[in-house]
């Protein structure tokens, strides 16, 4: 079925496997990004992201070879301890959050590039592509790759889907929710295995220092337009397998790095809506804000 | 809505030996407290004296450091659907993508639980307690573009849809309007009336002399707790202000 869709594709077949696979990415990482944005957690999100590369790296040294499944496995349980490392912090230590994400933040992208650089100097990287996990590379993107994203992915989405009126009631009023019987733990660690997936299919991609960005710009371009979560996920989604699609193709044809292409995509959009949008952009919010301010000036 | 006859002798809410605090810094120490059935009660007590995380502790927000809550007799985890909370306005995410129904349907889930459809028995009460704070005509407006007295309509009437037995509600007036308050209030009355029990943290002692039946006066414990009159006597508000916020009588209210 995959082989048909890449197949059917008016394009190269290189480059229907790029089109496919960044689509679905940036379907499911802008669909996933209300839990970061709507919980107020992005730079929780973004330590996490920038925590997958120790994690890659590590995985290269044991294995001893780039198979990217070591590789994201790697990328998966290093953004989790770090999810652990800054929950405990905040949690166990009384460390402020903005304090435990800005530690994990930095603690992670130095021993990423410690190591990156340690296995460079070993002459391994160039063959291993492990620079592909800084700054994302959509170009050498193979079948697997895509039935892999697909496959989490849906997995993913499915869980966001029944697990909706939870994570969205707890998202919208803590409080509330946990007094009826919303477990807090697990409503973040649902959240965060969410997000973790989202990463660790985005990280070889669009690298992990610019991945957030793809889950957080597709949810602020799709809150302008929307005024429901349950219509926000789907068009947020659809921004980012469009920022995917467009920075995937674009990188490859212009040879640069996947990552800051997609990123610059999805931000552009997002700048756009918050200016733009029709009720809640910033022009129509002044526009209308002057006339409330007329129409109390005429009732005095 | 109200079972009386399953608790006569049982209080609402019941605290025994409550201590709360934040970050290792006690807040809160030796309450005891029983709140009566039907009674339009208010938490009152000077900035700091503890009544947030009276209310936080004993729906297990906050971990209590000691002591225990009970519910109806009941631990909270057996009687979740009885008891309807209002947090304080800025506990509730700003700006997030939910239409005023969407709230007030959050109120049906303690019955319905995260999984099954709502029925059309939650449609009716949905609708009935829109209706009663008078934002039937708002069902569909994002909650962003609500005024604040708009709002907290649509937050009461969430507490009201979910037909519990105990609202407890946090600071519900603030950034609310004059006539806002007052509805409200005449509303929390009715629904004393018929047997239902309100607990609001309240900072305006004039109001909840003129309004409510019921205090507790906090300052870092119970300093006093009963019927209004008695529970904000001139020597109780001294000891638990220093002073004596209230010398003159409270003037009327206009309804």
């Amino acid at each position: 079925m995959l082989n048909w869709l890449l197949n059917s594709l008016p394009l190269p077949y290189p480059d229907a496997v790029v089109v496919v696979g960044t689509a679905a990415l940036g379907f499911v990482a802008g669909a996933l990004g209300p839990l970061l944005v709507l919980r107020r957690r992005a730079m929780f999100g973004d330590a996490m992201s920038h925590a997958t590369l120790p994690g890659v790296a590590i995985a290269f040294l044991l294995a001893g070879a780039a198979s990217p499944e070591y590789l994201l496995l790697g990328a998966a349980a290093s953004a989790s301890a770090a999810a652990l490392a800054m929950t405990a912090m905040v949690r166990s230590a009384r460390i402020a959050p903005d304090a435990a994400i800005g530690v994990v933040l930095s603690v992670s992208l130095t021993l990423g590039l410690v190591l990156l650089t340690h296995i460079a100097s070993t002459g391994d990287s160039q063959q291993a592509g492990l620079n592909a996990y800084l700054l994302g590379q959509a170009a050498g993107m193979v079948e697997q790759d895509i039935a892999l994203t697909l496959t989490l992915g849906t997995i993913a989405l499915g869980c966001l889907l029944v697990w909706f009126r939870l994570l969205r009631s707890a998202s919208f009023d803590p409080g509330f929710s946990a007094v009826i019987g919303a477990r807090p733990w697990i409503v973040d660690a649902a959240s965060t295995g969410l997000l973790a997936v989202a990463i660790v299919l985005g990280v070889r991609t669009v690298g992990a220092i610019l991945m957030v960005a793809l889950l957080v710009a597709p949810c602020v371009a799709a809150r302008q337009l929307t005024t429901t979560l349950a219509r926000l996920v789907p068009l947020a989604g659809l921004i980012g397998a469009v920022a995917g699609v467009a920075g995937g193709v674009v990188s490859g044809k212009a040879e640069l790095p996947a990552g800051p292409v997609i990123v610059l995509i999805a931000t552009t959009v997002a700048v756009l809506a918050v200016l733009f949008a029709p009720r809640r952009g910033v022009v129509a919010r002044r526009r209308t804000g002057g006339q409330a301010a007329r129409d109390v000036e005429g009732a005095r | 809505m109200a079972h009386p006859e399953q608790h006569e002798d049982t209080a609402a809410l019941s605290l025994r030996d409550l201590r709360a605090g934040y970050n290792g810094r006690t807040v809160l120490r030796g309450v005891d407290l029983d709140v009566p059935h039907g009674t339009f009660g208010a938490v009152v007590g000077p900035n700091g004296s503890g009544k947030s995380t009276l209310v936080k502790a004993s729906l297990g927000l906050l971990a209590a450091t000691r002591g225990s809550a009970r519910f109806f007799g009941s631990p909270l985890a057996r009687v979740r659907s009885r008891v309807a909370y209002v947090p304080q306005q800025d506990a509730v995410a700003e700006d997030f993508p939910i239409t005023a129904v969407q709230v007030v349907e959050m109120g049906r889930y303690p019955h319905r639980g995260w999984f099954r459809r709502l029925t059309s028995e939650d449609d009716i009460a949905v609708a009935e307690a829109m209706e009663a704070t008078g934002v039937q005509g708002l069902a569909d407006t994002p909650l962003d573009e609500l005024s604040g007295g708009q709002r907290q309509r649509v937050f009461l009437a969430r507490a009201l849809a979910q037909r519990a037995d105990l609202l407890i509600l946090d600071e519900p007036f603030t950034a609310v309007d004059a006539r806002t308050e007052s509805d409200l209030l005449s509303l929390l009355e009715r629904l004393c009336a018929t047997g239902v029990t309100v607990l609001a943290v309240h900072h305006d002692l004039r109001t909840v002399r003129d309004r409510f039946a019921y205090a507790v006066l906090l300052a870092g414990t119970v300093v006093a707790e009963g019927p209004v009159g008695d529970a904000l006597s001139a020597d109780n508000l001294e000891r638990a202000y220093g002073i004596a916020p209230l010398a003159q009588p409270a003037a009327t209210v206009e309804a």
